[in-house]
């Protein structure tokens, strides 16, 4: 399929958006809510596509800019009844291969293809959390022969490897709940490329990471890989808060002393967490068995709000991720929480910058936490 | 690029749009037109204050240059839409809530604060404002009394002007003027000069803020449908209703077909239409409000009366709960919205008559009729009830147009200004939510005769040059005058349709 005729597919839905024009989409978009311009909401987008199907709109980087301004977080889908989401990542395809990819992006990837993480690290994660007493898995996949036959590939994911506090914590929650956690190698899911349009990288990255990551189910760490290996590789991943959902009732948690109130916290849905993987429940049940007062934000669940760190937008425009990791942390802390918990090393980043902010703005600082090591911190025993 | 632009952009630094995509987002909105039929203006300014619009005004004025404002372009008859080019204001991001004042029961919001963004500021107070559009998601303040909107609650609260004390507008001189009493609810003092702002569809002046009437929220509100034989059965019980002495929030008489429309969230739950006896061909939503005991009296009262004028309530609450979700709530299920849903082969386009109380049956058979003749799909009539306390009908009669076909986009432009004629020669009125547009300026003497020569004065004295939305409304007469410079900046519309013509579409919003 061409480019041309990539874009000629959208026609009937960006049709239907111009017909319908509810703009419902706007309503929640967290970009369209710092930038105030209705070209960035999804129905703008669909518009600019329909320009570009009608001929009123070139392709052009500034166009592409439009395109790279969006977190694809999904609440745009969520108000709606189509697969925008989906269409602007093909969008983001099609522009690539015009050339109007950004240099910045078309970095990160080569650094993904030559190293197999993100950040173009390479470690050793058997070395690493071997030392924490966590089973090696065998490149290739499958226990290692000296591994007990109980083992579980954990998949960590780029984000996390350097996370050793989220990783121990993990280990020992999966432990508490019966599971011998394997650690072996591992190659990036690739997300990354398919976000930013790169779909021929993409598939070079998911060829070699079969190669390193060949086993079928596991367990995950991170809400994005986990989504990816569900979607894009067909695999049956399980995210970590899945396999302690299911577990609950093996684990003991520390309660507050006698006449001590319970902690209030508010929890925040990651888009992959969330809206993609549809874990929406589970994270609430952990909160809720673990004892803590659970307050909710007035946008949650499918209806949540992204972080702000989306959609490869940290490196378009940092200034606009502040300012949505701001807008969400008000919403925490409209709430009155003392902290906001979540579970994605993205999220927990950029909700930490916009507490340091709007702590300033109102007085007083949430904290924000991640569910990993919340949870190791409050495991009895 | 013009002048004009390289003046607006030292005047507002950042906040001026040109690109062909960002212009391309402005170029139409929910009326009934054909991808084709977008019309984008040459710039786009997203202001802050009102001195960014005065700014941008006054240079509009300077150069002739047309300007219209919007808000979330939800229109269903192209009124925000940029006919000739132009500047475009997208007053949303003046959407700033000026002041709650709980004691007087008063908010004052910019332009471009959605209605809803005033209803979760009125919220800790206790207050809402009952003026509610379907689209109070998108709809700025400023459009809501731009374009005369209607509301779901409109049979207790009226129209927006029942709650408007006060507005400010930058007119078409370039000057900013406040226009209305401040916090009192009425005044004896001065000309009513606020008031021509509802329905002036930025004609005369970009409306910057408003000062509105907040009302207590109840502590109780019912929502329930009764069927009835005919619309004249309905229409006789609503008036034995307000005889009786009930304060009835809203009321809106469905026909059978129109009620298939609201039923979408009832649908993605059973799968299948929901069923509704053969005879009733009325079905009216009535909706109460007050203190518990009050609420269960009046509804108990109404339902009495109900029975005694053959009317029979509608027993199963999802179909009740779903036209509701349509209507207020907005909450249907995550991804399965109504409207991309409903509109992915034909779209929603409506014409808007009123008409006097005894002749809704008469002007029930006179649409489905006319839209026959035309050979549009009916999606059925909803007479909304729009005065206080009165029997005063809105009549919102739909059809499911083909936007994709610019032959069928005509024909209902036709039924259009047919049905409009109608009204008018049932005693009633052409238009009672969307405006007359750009649609209906070729025919506005038909209803208004020579009263169209006081209104041409009348928007001279706001607006001398012509710039502001014109072509809407009025006839365009400074053609070449307002406009010339606005070619500068590169139309990706193409050329402004003759206004009025086929080409034309325009709007305001339910």
């Amino acid at each position: 399929m061409t480019d041309d005729e990539a874009v000629a597919r959208f026609r009937k839905d960006v049709e239907t958006c111009f017909g319908s024009s509810c703009n419902f989409c706007e309503k929640d978009c967290p970009v369209y809510k710092v930038k105030k311009d209705k070209s960035y909401t999804s129905r703008g987008k669909n518009r600019a596509i329909l320009g570009v199907l009608e001929g009123k709109v070139k392709p052009s980087e500034e166009l592409a800019r439009l395109f790279y301004t969006c977190v694809l977080c999904g609440s745009c889908d969520a108000r709606c009844a189509m697969e925008n989401n989906q269409r602007f990542k093909e969008m983001r395809r099609v522009l690539v291969k015009r050339g109007l990819q950004r240099k910045e992006h078309r970095d990160l990837i080569e650094a993904v293809k030559g190293t197999g993480d993100i950040y173009g690290r390479k470690i050793d994660l058997a070395r690493r959390f071997g030392e924490e007493g966590a089973a090696p898995v065998a490149a290739g996949g499958g226990p290692a022969p000296a591994a007990p036959a109980t083992v579980i590939p954990l998949y960590i994911g780029c984000q996390y490897k350097d996370s050793a506090e989220d990783v121990k914590a993990v280990i020992k929650v999966l432990r508490a709940c019966g599971i011998e956690p394997g650690i072996g190698d591992e190659y990036c899911c690739g997300f990354v490329a398919d976000a930013l349009g790169f779909e021929e990288d993409f598939k070079e990255i998911k060829r070699r990471n079969r190669e390193v990551v060949t086993y079928n189910d596991f367990i995950t760490v991170c809400p994005s890989c986990t989504h990816y290996f569900k979607i894009e590789y067909s695999l049956n991943p399980k995210h970590v808060l899945q396999v302690v959902s299911e577990n609950l009732d093996r684990l003991k948690w520390k309660q507050p002393r006698s006449g001590r109130r319970k902690l209030k916290v508010t929890w925040h849905d990651p888009c992959d967490l969330g809206r993609r993987l549809k874990l929406f429940e589970e994270p609430r049940k952990i909160l809720e068995a673990m004892g803590v007062e659970l307050v909710e934000m007035r946008l949650n669940r499918a209806f949540s709000v992204c972080c702000g760190a989306g959609g490869g937008i940290l490196s378009t425009d940092r200034e606009l991720a502040r300012e949505m990791a701001k807008n969400r942390m008000r919403q925490a802390a409209d709430t009155g929480a003392e902290a906001v918990i979540t579970c994605c090393p993205t999220c927990e980043l950029a909700l930490l910058r916009g507490s340091l902010a709007v702590g300033k703005e109102r007085g007083r600082r949430q904290e924000v936490l991640g569910l990993y090591r919340f949870m190791a911190d409050h495991l009895k025993g | 690029m013009a002048a004009y632009v390289d003046e607006l952009r030292a005047a507002l630094g950042e906040r001026v749009r040109t690109e062909d995509f960002e212009r391309f987002a402005y170029g139409a909105d929910w009326s009934p037109r054909t991808p084709k039929e977008v019309f984008p203006p040459d710039v786009v300014i997203l202001p802050r204050e009102t001195e960014d619009v005065r700014k941008a005004v006054e240079i509009a004025l300077r150069h002739g240059v047309p300007v219209t404002a919007g808000g979330g372009l939800t229109g269903m008859a192209g009124g925000a839409v940029p006919i000739h080019g132009g500047i475009y204001i997208d007053a949303t991001s003046m959407n700033r809530i000026i002041e709650v004042d709980a004691a007087n029961q008063t908010v004052r919001a910019q332009g471009g604060a959605t209605m809803q963004e005033i209803l979760d500021a009125l919220e800790p107070h206790g207050l809402w404002i009952p003026n509610l559009p379907e689209s109070k998601w998108s709809c700025t303040v400023a459009s809501e009394i731009a374009c005369d909107n209607d509301s779901t609650f409109g049979m207790r609260w009226g129209k927006i002007l029942n709650a408007l004390l006060s507005v400010e507008v930058v007119t078409g001189r370039a000057e900013v003027v406040e226009f209305g009493h401040r916090k009192a609810h009425f005044s004896s003092s001065g000309y009513k000069v606020k008031d021509l702002f509802a329905g002036s569809e930025g004609t005369l002046g970009v409306i910057t803020a408003a000062t509105l009437k907040a009302e207590p929220v109840a502590d109780g509100r019912s929502v329930d449908m009764i069927l009835f034989p005919s619309m004249t059965r309905a229409v006789g019980y609503l008036d034995r209703l307000l005889k009786a002495g009930l304060a009835i929030d809203g009321a809106h008489i469905n026909c059978k077909r129109r009620l298939r429309f609201y039923t979408h969230a009832y649908k993605e739950k059973h799968g299948h239409e929901p069923e509704v006896p053969d005879w009733a061909e009325a079905l009216l939503a009535i909706i109460l409000s007050g203190d518990r005991k009050v609420l269960d009296f009046n509804k108990k009262y109404a339902f009495k009366i109900a029975s005694e004028m053959g009317g029979q309530p509608v027993k199963e609450r999802d179909i009740v709960e779903s036209w509701w979700i349509s209507k207020h709530t907005l909450a249907f299920e995550p991804y399965k919205q109504k409207w991309p849903k409903s509109q992915t082969d034909k779209k929603f386009g409506a014409c808007d008559p009123g008409v006097p109380m005894g002749r809704l049956e008469e002007f029930y058979r006179a649409f489905v009729a006319t839209a026959e003749k035309h050979q549009l799909q009916i999606l059925g009539m909803n007479a909304y009830l729009e005065h206080p306390n009165s029997i005063g009908f809105s009549c919102s009669c739909a059809l499911f147009v083909n936007y994709r076909d610019q032959g069928e986009v005509d024909r209902f432009r036709r039924y259009f200004e047919e049905l409009s004629r109608i009204a008018v020669d049932m005693g009633g009125t052409m238009s009672t939510y969307m405006g007359d547009t750009d649609l209906r300026v070729p025919y506005l003497e038909y209803e208004h005769g020579s009263a169209v020569a006081y209104f041409r004065e009348l928007k001279k004295v706001f607006d001398p040059k012509g710039i502001m939305n014109p072509g809407k409304k009025l006839r365009w007469e400074g053609e070449g005058k307002c406009g010339a410079g606005a070619a500068g900046a590169g139309s990706v519309g193409g050329g402004a349709p003759a206004p009025g013509g086929d080409g034309a579409a325009g709007g305001g919003g339910r």
